[in-house]
């Protein structure tokens, strides 16, 4: 048994030694529609450029004394952003129209096609499903509760709960 | 207090177990025996694959979500946890296309308020994604049974059960990371494509189901293509697969009815297997960056119950190793993870 444990750290170690991490040089995205790029890090410092969207950024790594703020490389300028504004993930390309070509999330966003209806399928299901059809009414008044909701005010809420509040 | 804490979360694993399915691959269905199918049952068999695996929009991904959405939710007790909005109380039925492009006034409430707030925190979450801009909807359930899951198209859902069971809002940001994992993962599309493609069989080869040839041809799909010609009429089938783009809005009541119920059925039949990790990896992502405390998400994870239901679930281990994994991928952005309390409204719930 004790072998046994013994083993399972020794795997654990081996797979936490083995576990990639981010390096400098290495690129991120820009979460945050007219995210600020900074002198310093420092929310009051001089502004270097606005970043968009999407836009794919080097990172350098995290401020020493400021750990909310990282340093970065957009569109040939160097300067600091708020952690907030970084995701790791590039934007996923979406299909808005018959035509199938995929286009980039914030053209998706302003296409219109990023808005949806609880489906007539949806409706057609719950006339065929008396279970279903109890719900629609909720589902839909959920959906207008979530429209009720600025995309900004959502992200900017996140900011101020997690401390890195613009 | 530890065992109420497993017993309370156990649902989240049930939850997820309801939901797995496998990420798209190349082919759907079973081996193809050319020789005794002939040239055409192989060109047919073609054709059904390339329809099921035919790229998936937007409006499509929506309009059979909002389906699932209402086959999941009507699956538990108790309904939507919200205060109807004014103007649909007495509207009965909805009408087809209202609501299309507006939206109802939301009323009042707490139970209002609570679902304001979990669609901003979810909408503020999800701009971490890789599918910032879909129409996300966060939908609270009145329901004690600690509950989280998701539809194609961006409606996660969340049981009042859950809601009571959270410690702070990194917990919560955690279980909505996970749901949006796999919305972002598109996990469920892939029984919505085995699904089409065993309607498009059901089309070509539903009046010929007792030629060997056709059997053999069919292989390993052939009981589900016999039970779904009992429910599908071969006709419409064939007029949908004209269509340009595949068009659930379109279809006749007993088709959605059928293709819903596949799919949901799939859903709790097959889960999401590996993919629980994956929407694993997703919400330690997602959390890290938001500025959220990870190792929150842990102890949620850490005291799911193992071993509940017929669906193999990958362990807690397993599943804690891949959110180790991605916490030390972007170590440098958990160095601030906060765990603040979630909002008053959630009181409503409790």
């Amino acid at each position: 048994m004790r072998r046994l444990l013994i083993g399972l750290a020794a795997s654990a170690l081996l797979v936490a030694s083995a576990a990639y991490a981010v390096k400098p040089g290495e690129n991120l995205y820009i979460k945050t529609k007219d995210a600020k790029l900074l002198e310093k890090p420092d929310a009051k410092a001089k502004v270097l450029g606005t970043l968009k969207a999407g836009q794919e950024v080097k990172w350098k790594g995290s401020d020493a004394k400021n750990k909310l703020f990282h340093s970065i490389e957009a569109g040939g300028k160097q300067g600091f952003t708020l952690q907030q504004n970084l995701s790791p993930n590039k934007p996923q390309m979406e299909i808005a129209s018959d035509d199938g070509k995929p286009i980039d999330p914030q053209a998706f966003a302003s296409s219109g096609a990023a808005t949806k209806a609880l489906s007539d399928a949806a409706l057609t299901y719950a006339a065929e499903t008396p279970d279903a059809a109890t719900l629609t009414k909720g589902l839909l008044t959920a959906e207008g509760i979530a429209k009720s909701v600025p995309a900004a005010d959502a992200q900017a809420y996140v900011a101020k709960q997690t401390g890195g509040a613009k | 207090m530890r065992l109420l804490t497993i017993a309370v979360l156990a649902a989240f694993t049930l939850s997820c177990a309801m939901l797995r399915s496998a990420v798209p691959t190349p082919s759907v269905g079973g081996a193809i025996d050319a020789a005794s199918a002939g040239v055409e049952g192989k060109q047919k068999w073609d054709e059904c694959e390339a329809f099921a695996q035919k790229p998936i929009g937007y409006a499509e991904e929506s309009a059979v979500g909002g389906a699932i959405a209402l086959a999941l939710a009507a699956k538990g007790k108790g309904g939507v946890f919200v205060e109807v909005a004014p103007e649909l109380v007495n509207l009965n039925p909805i009408p087809k296309g209202k609501y299309d492009k507006d939206k109802p006034a939301p009323g009042t409430g707490p139970k209002t308020d609570l679902t304001k707030y979990l669609n901003t925190l979810g909408k503020g979450l999800a701009s971490y994604s890789d599918r910032p801009t879909i129409d996300w909807v966060f939908i609270v359930l009145d329901n004690p049974t600690p509950n989280a899951f998701s539809a194609p198209g961006g409606y996660v859902f969340i049981t009042t059960g859950m809601l009571k069971s959270v410690k702070n809002e990194a917990q919560l940001a955690g279980i909505l990371g996970h749901e949006l994992g796999h919305v972002t993962g598109k996990h469920a599309l892939e029984a919505y494509r085995k699904s089409k493609k065993i309607s498009c069989l059901v089309g070509y080869f539903g009046g010929k189901l007792a030629d060997g040839a056709v059997k053999q041809l069919l292989g390993p799909l052939a009981s589900e293509v016999e039970a779904a010609a009992r429910a599908l009429n071969a006709t419409e089938v064939l007029n949908a697969l004209k269509m340009p783009v595949f068009d659930p809005n379109k279809l006749s009541g007993g088709f959605v009815k059928w293709l819903t119920n596949k799919i949901v059925d799939s859903l709790g039949a097959d889960g999401y297997g590996e993919h629980e990790k994956e929407a694993d990896a997703v919400a330690t992502r997602i959390v890290t960056f938001a500025g959220y405390d990870v190792a929150e998400y842990e102890k949620v994870v850490a005291a799911l119950p193992e071993g509940v239901g017929a669906i193999k679930h990958p362990s807690n281990k397993e599943r804690l190793a891949v959110i180790a994994e991605s916490k030390a991928e972007y170590a440098a952005f958990a160095e601030v993870g906060k765990a603040p309390p979630v909002s008053p409204t959630v009181s409503a719930a409790k």
